[in-house]
């Protein structure tokens, strides 16, 4: 176990240093510089400027200097936002996506489920057929539709929960459910899929000959074994959903990190791309291998290869 | 399993109650909340370059002059001003006031802020607005030494700047942020973070109380001057998007929506008006066509001329940008620059006699024209500009033209580069003065030129404009401007306005024509 543990961080180093190395080339490439405005600078002042922030520099060298401040943990200050280092952009945009993140994550978890066991188990029902209907609108409404929807019905209409901005429980419910409407549709249609097909196995067949109540043999018997690409998928889902949305973050003027991602790429804010573009595969690794570690325990064939 | 599920849920739940613990803010009275698209990028009044941050360092900063409306700014730190004979030399005595540490301004916080300014090791962006000062450039440039730049502060409350030449609108930059102090720690960089609240000091009536989470948040400053004008308790900053904010000011959320911050929804704009609840405040802008005067077929001003006066103006801003704005036939609005520039909007007589002309003198078809391709940069007003301009231009000419929309830093990117033939884009004026406007073509290497369009008589009318007396720099200011409009490097389209929403009990905002808000007076009745 230790062995493939080290093992996997070796690979995750080995890929975070491929990134880092992809990014900063590709970041490199595209055209545009991060001090073009309108009211153009005066050249002199434009080459200070590229000479102060080390932009002057041949290619590697910046690469290097970047790698540098890289292992020692540091990634740089934004160009656009004086004084505002990318960690402490980081450390404040974070928590709130990822709260909002957990709070989306966790609805989809609970719909998917609910909608796609409720769906298996009363096949080709009128629960059957709600249940496909709510999937397919999930998937198909992209979710910034979903969000103006929900505002003017929820805040406009019926001045249930407040129309944008952060800062109570309150604020989080509808983009919390804008966000977790696609997956949620996803997790139940994976669910349904994969259940219908376990519960059509020698095993479930021999376990409803022997008795038991068909609610024990699919929660029970069945559930736990559907689950397995289901689980697979949460991984990708939470990675993706924890680092934030631009458009529901625009929409809702929520202050969280998925904003910064998308502006700091058109205003050209290099420090700023290059940390939330780390930042973002850090999670996502980690979260996959969180998710190769809980697959173990949810599936003892992988646990046994593995130790081999 | 069912185990498994109710854990997952039972942290869920969990989770809700810590979401839940949010700190709620104490509720006060006299709260203005505005909305913004973008927040300040800085508070080094130094290092400002946009507007957001412009507003931010008007509220935390305070300069010599500041403007409220009047055809002259007032006086606010300085007390009394007087300016020799030749209007070369102004001698300043400033007030008693403080900075936010109860220090007190001197005239070397000014002395010290400009020549930090001008210190060739010192990356200013704006450096250039100083450049009046005697030697100021050539410091810059490093070739003088910074004392010998015309700022001299003999005690603390006197200042003598010394300018290069007479400079009537000298009063005018001294209300803008160019010329605001900056306390000595951002001078002397022991914090190179603006927003360090421990080591950084502002003198305005304002001082930042918070920044996070989407919200900057000042509050009245106890060590201002004039205290009992400021009247209100707190004033917060909310960054949203423009149609979030326009449903969060229907909700009452906000006092302030729109311009000069953010930009009303355009579809809103007309049942609004209808409504009589929209302000419009004319604005120092001009949005034009940038010409390339090296790409053919625009290297020939009879071809620039031909595209400026085929133009619907009227047209354009009263069915498509219905934002209240005004046709624009000069460059220098007339509230600016009054006087008799200009020609006739969408004169296509003119315009198809000037086409044929060309295509005569070059012996060519239409047909033979190259490719004309409108750059523009991504977004909804630029693209039906340019798809309105496209169907004027075909209409009159009976010619096909392009459209290229590109994101915006890569549209940057290419008018430095000299990369288009017909580029949309405006000017905002930095100061109340036509030179503001014309400066920017004056010369070639500009880099807001970028028409690479440079004529020795413009910069000659440009250069004895700096004079003292106002009626014959007016006249010679027209004629450069005639210039201008006679070779058309710059095709203008039309006169911005400020669209904005406001409360009925929001008073005392001054709102400035070049898009800055001052909130030294504003009250909530």
């Amino acid at each position: 176990m230790l062995i493939y543990l080290a093992k996997k961080l070796f690979y995750l180093g080995c890929s975070l240093f491929a990134i880092a190395t992809l990014t900063f080339f590709l970041m490199k490439a595209i055209p545009g510089d991060p001090f073009a405005e309108e009211q153009a600078m005066r050249k002199d002042m434009h080459e200070a400027l590229l000479k102060h922030h080390g932009m002057d520099l041949p290619w590697f060298v910046q690469y290097q200097n970047y790698l540098t401040r890289l292992l020692k943990g540091d990634l740089g200050h934004s160009l656009k936002y004086h004084g505002k280092s990318v960690n402490q952009i980081i450390a404040s945009g974070f928590p709130v996506s990822a709260s909002l993140g957990i709070e989306a994550f966790m609805i989809a978890l609970s719909g998917g489920l609910f909608l796609g066991i409720l769906a298996a188990y009363k096949k080709g029902g009128w629960q059957d057929h709600l249940a496909l209907c709510v999937m397919l609108l999930g998937v198909s409404i992209p979710s910034f539709i979903i969000a103006s929807g929900l505002q003017y019905l929820f805040a406009l209409k019926f001045s249930v929960f407040p129309i944008a901005r952060w800062g109570t429980l309150s604020h989080t419910i509808l983009p919390a459910l804008s966000l977790a409407a696609l997956p949620m549709a996803f997790i139940a249609k994976m669910t349904r899929a994969s259940l219908l097909e376990v519960l059509n196995t020698d095993y479930i067949k021999t376990a409803k000959a022997k008795g038991l109540p068909a609610r024990t043999v699919l929660l029970r018997h069945a559930l736990p074994n559907a689950l397995l690409p289901v689980v697979s998928y949460l991984g990708q889902l939470l990675a993706a959903i924890l680092v934030g949305s631009f458009v529901i973050e625009k929409i809702f003027s929520i202050p969280g990190l998925g904003q910064w991602l998308v502006n700091s790429v058109s205003n050209r804010d290099y420090p700023t791309i290059m940390g939330l573009t780390l930042f973002y595969s850090v999670i996502l690794m980690v979260i996959v291998f969180l998710v190769d570690i809980a697959y173990g325990f949810l599936d003892p064939r992988i646990k046994v290869k593995n130790d081999e | 399993m069912i185990k498994q599920l109710k854990t997952i849920f039972g942290l869920f739940a969990l989770l809700i109650l810590c979401n839940g613990c949010f700190p709620q803010k104490p509720q006060l009275k006299n709260v203005l909340r505005l909305s913004c698209e973008d927040e300040p990028h800085t508070l080094d009044p130094r290092q400002a370059r946009d507007l957001a941050t412009a507003t931010g360092i008007h509220l935390f900063y305070e300069g010599l002059m500041r403007a409220q409306g009047g055809e002259k700014p007032e006086l606010a730190l300085a007390e009394s001003y007087e300016i020799s004979p030749d209007q070369k030399t102004y001698t300043f005595k400033l007030r008693n006031s403080s900075w936010s540490n109860g220090e007190p301004v001197t005239a070397q916080d000014f002395e010290e802020t400009w020549k930090s300014v001008l210190n060739p090791s010192y990356t200013a962006p704006n450096a250039y607005q100083l450049y009046v000062i005697k030697n100021a450039q050539q410091a810059k440039e490093g070739k003088v030494a910074i004392d010998q730049v015309g700022i001299r502060a003999p005690d603390e409350k006197t200042l003598v700047v010394e300018l290069e030449n007479p400079t009537p609108y000298f009063t005018q930059m001294l209300a803008s942020h160019f010329y605001y102090p900056a306390c000595k720690a951002l001078r002397s960089h022991v914090s190179t973070d603006p927003l360090d609240k421990k080591l950084i000091s502002t003198n305005g009536p304002y001082l930042l109380d918070s920044w996070e989470r989407n919200e900057l948040v000042a509050k009245p400053s106890p060590h201002y001057w004039d205290r009992s004008s400021v009247k209100l308790d707190q004033i917060q900053f909310i960054v949203s998007d423009n149609s979030t904010a326009f449903q969060l000011y229907e909700q009452k959320e906000l006092d302030w929506a729109g311009s000069p911050l953010a930009i009303l929804p355009i579809d809103a704009l007309q049942s609004l008006k209808k409504e009589g609840v929209l302000h419009v405040k004319p604005s120092a802008g001009v949005h034009l066509f940038r010409v390339n005067t090296e790409k053919a077929p625009f290297t020939d001003a009879k071809m620039r001329r031909a595209f400026a006066y085929a133009l619907n103006r009227k047209d354009l801003v009263e069915h498509v940008l219905q934002g209240n704005q005004t046709p624009a036939t000069r460059i220098v609005p007339s509230s600016v620059l009054p006087g008799p520039v200009g020609f006739k909007d969408h004169d296509l007589i003119k315009a198809r006699k000037l086409f044929k002309t060309y295509l005569q003198d070059n012996n060519m078809k239409a047909e033979d024209l190259p490719t004309i391709t409108i750059l523009y940069p991504n977004g909804e007003r630029q693209h039906k500009i340019a798809q309105v301009v496209q169907q004027q231009w075909k209409e009159a000419f009976g010619i096909e033209t392009q459209l290229q929309a590109v994101e915006t830093k890569v549209f940057f990117s290419q008018m430095k580069s000299h990369d288009y033939q017909l580029a949309i884009g405006s000017w905002y004026a930095d100061f109340l003065d036509p030179i503001s406007f014309l400066e920017i073509f004056k010369y070639k290497d500009n880099g807001t030129n970028n028409t690479q369009w440079e004529n020795s008589a413009f910069i000659a009318l440009l250069n004895a404009s700096a004079i003292a007396n106002p009626i014959k720099r007016k006249e010679i200011l027209l004629a450069a401007e005639n210039v201008l409009m006679r070779d058309m490097p710059v095709i203008p389209l039309f006169f911005n306005s400020y669209n904005y929403l406001k409360r009925p009990d929001v008073e005392g905002v001054y709102f400035s024509e070049l898009g800055y808000l001052d909130f030294k007076k504003a009250a909530i009745k």
